[in-house]
């Protein structure tokens, strides 16, 4: 069974100082300074894979894994860890345009990458990204490929060679459902889902396979009508309660907010 | 309006989607609404809270959104404004409606506003971190609400057309379906007094010793993101914008950064309180009042006070 993940290199948007959050007159913020890092729901997609294909032996059941992110350069370094973890293959779709608001562009370019693939039988992302915050790429894709689609999944388990048992959290309750391929699936929240972390063997032995780069033909993403960026300030009064020890400063938070308040 | 039949709080979701017609869409006309509900339970909706001339309402076995967009999509207009719930389910068939109308969608959205030129709409972007507003040029306008910006509540008493359209047929790529245990009207979300722990709370065990606490002060537990994700406490713990959006009227912090997209979820407590050893942690400048510290002391004080009164 062939499956891609799709997944997003995003910038750690909680480092930003109040003073960070300033959209140019493009609508740009500037978030280049922060460390990059695998988009949260993306990450439980991607471990929730190789768990997938740690449990195949048992079942008789190849599951050749690949992902896919669209970026820059700057991304081959999450693929290349993806191959030093076991993924067969690691794809690149070149681009610099500005796709944080075109979830529709971006399910385009998935979509066409699977139509010239032909031979993928399954696809996971993230539910949304930091940055964007559409939450609309893995239904669009669903509309684009014709592909049905599961949502909010917390756990993928092997069947055979033509269906999945996937766990999902559904507005109902918690779901178990055996589905055919072809299917797209989407991650939520799923606990204990961290990516793990290779070994420096299976960097040096695997992490240095060739990453497919494909350019974009059609670079007409526009900015999806965003008209306007402004911060949202959170900030309250923010009193410091002082002390000279953890105990007294007990004391006081209860004298004087809390015991009214209980 | 599209409601959503099968979740429990179906009475909350008409008055959320009440509050945003009356504050953004009031002079507009309504049309008729759609709930997808149960099939077999049609007679059993409360139609009450639904200001709409008529009612349209779609069987289904489950809420399965392949099966609900079949039929949904047959019962809309190109022109019209749809708004949808701000539950997962209700984002999915606003986005996929839109796309199979050759519309426009956006999920999370905190205000619209009609002009000429199409919808604008507000909805946070960068983590919650801030507000865009964007204009949404093509028809049929199909958006899903945000989660926690007001209710309000309408009886109907005069007649409406109730029409029963076909059932949504569950498709053939589902092969067997179980589900474990119903979601539960969210207590968390009706707490008056909320302890959440965060990263900071350090591992499962002090989490228990938070809750222990929680239900000293007649309260509830909350997480953030890292704890659920670390099974320290159940994901239905937690809380922010990907988890229960809580008003409680006192809201304690223990080892919580204050990211926006958890913050959001404690936004609307009357009081909050933050603990936590950083003092450049956000949260501190986001609460009322904060002792900077390791937790753990101030917790255990904190817990004799409470019990001595």
């Amino acid at each position: 069974m062939n499956i891609l993940n799709c997944f997003k290199v995003v910038s750690d948007l909680d480092l930003l100082g109040e003073g960070d959050w300033i959209a140019d007159e493009q609508n740009n913020v500037d978030v280049s300074f922060v460390r990059t890092g695998w988009n949260c729901f993306d990450e439980s997609a991607l471990e929730m894979l190789l768990k997938l294909s740690d449990l195949s032996e048992g079942f008789n059941v190849m599951y050749n894994l690949s992902a896919l992110t669209i970026g820059n350069e700057k991304c081959d370094t999450y693929l290349k860890t993806l191959y030093a973890l076991g993924y067969q293959k690691a794809v690149r779709i070149d681009c610099e345009n500005d796709l944080r608001f075109c979830s529709d562009f971006v399910a385009g370019l998935i979509a066409q990458y699977v139509g010239d693939q032909g031979n993928i039988d399954v696809i996971i992302t993230g539910k949304q990204s930091a940055d964007g915050e559409n939450g609309q790429t893995p239904f669009l894709l669903a509309e684009q490929l014709g592909w049905p689609h599961i949502g909010q999944v917390t756990m993928i388990e092997p069947v055979d060679e033509t269906c999945l048992k996937v766990r999902t959290v559904t507005d109902e309750g918690e779901v178990t459902q055996t589905i055919k391929i072809p299917c797209i699936l989407s991650v939520g929240n799923a606990p204990n889902s961290y990516l793990r972390v290779p070994t420096l063997k299976d960097r040096l032995r695997l992490g240095k396979q060739p990453i497919e780069v494909r350019k974009v033909e059609n670079q007409g993403a526009a900015g999806q009508g965003l008209l306007k960026l402004r911060a949202i300030d959170y900030r309250r009064a923010g009193i410091i309660i002082e002390g000279d020890s953890p105990e007294e400063k007990a004391a006081v938070l209860f004298r004087q907010y809390l015991k009214e308040r209980l | 309006m599209v409601l959503n039949g099968f979740l429990p709080d179906f009475e909350k979701q008409c008055m959320e989607l009440n509050y945003f017609k009356e504050q953004f869409a009031a002079r507009m006309e309504p049309a008729s609404a759609i709930v997808i509900c149960r099939r077999g339970e049609e007679e059993l909706i409360d139609l009450k809270q639904i200001p709409a001339p008529g009612i349209v309402l779609i069987p289904c076995e489950y809420y399965q959104p392949e099966a609900i967009l079949k039929i949904l999509t047959r019962q809309m207009n190109k022109e019209d404004l749809y708004l949808f719930g701000h539950s997962y389910g209700a984002n999915e068939i606003a986005v996929r409606a839109a796309a199979r109308l050759n519309g426009s969608s956006a999920a999370g959205v905190h205000k619209i506003e009609k002009i000429e030129a199409g919808m604008m709409i507000e909805r946070m972007v960068y983590s919650n971190y801030m507000m865009a507003t964007f204009l949404l040029k093509k028809s049929p306008y199909c958006i899903a609400i945000a989660n926690g910006l007001g209710e309000h509540k309408v009886e109907i008493t005069y007649p409406r057309n109730v029409r029963i359209a076909e059932k949504a047929e569950i498709p053939d790529f589902l092969i067997s379906r179980d589900l474990h245990h119903e979601v539960r009207k969210a207590t968390l979300a009706e707490a008056q007094r909320l302890i959440v722990a965060g990263r900071g709370a350090g591992n499962k065990e002090q989490v228990q010793e938070l809750e222990q606490l929680s239900q000293k002060i007649h309260g509830k537990l909350g997480v953030s993101r890292p704890v659920a994700m670390n099974a320290w406490a159940p994901m239905e713990a937690l809380v922010g914008v990907s988890g229960t959006m809580t008003k409680p009227k006192l809201c304690i912090t223990v080892g919580v950064s204050g990211a926006a997209a958890f913050y959001l979820g404690i936004e609307k407590s009357e009081f909050i309180v933050a603990i936590n050893k950083d003092k450049n942690a956000p949260i501190i400048k986001k609460a009322d009042v904060a002792i900077i510290e390791d937790f753990s002391n101030v917790i255990h004080a904190l817990s004799e006070y409470i019990e001595k009164g």
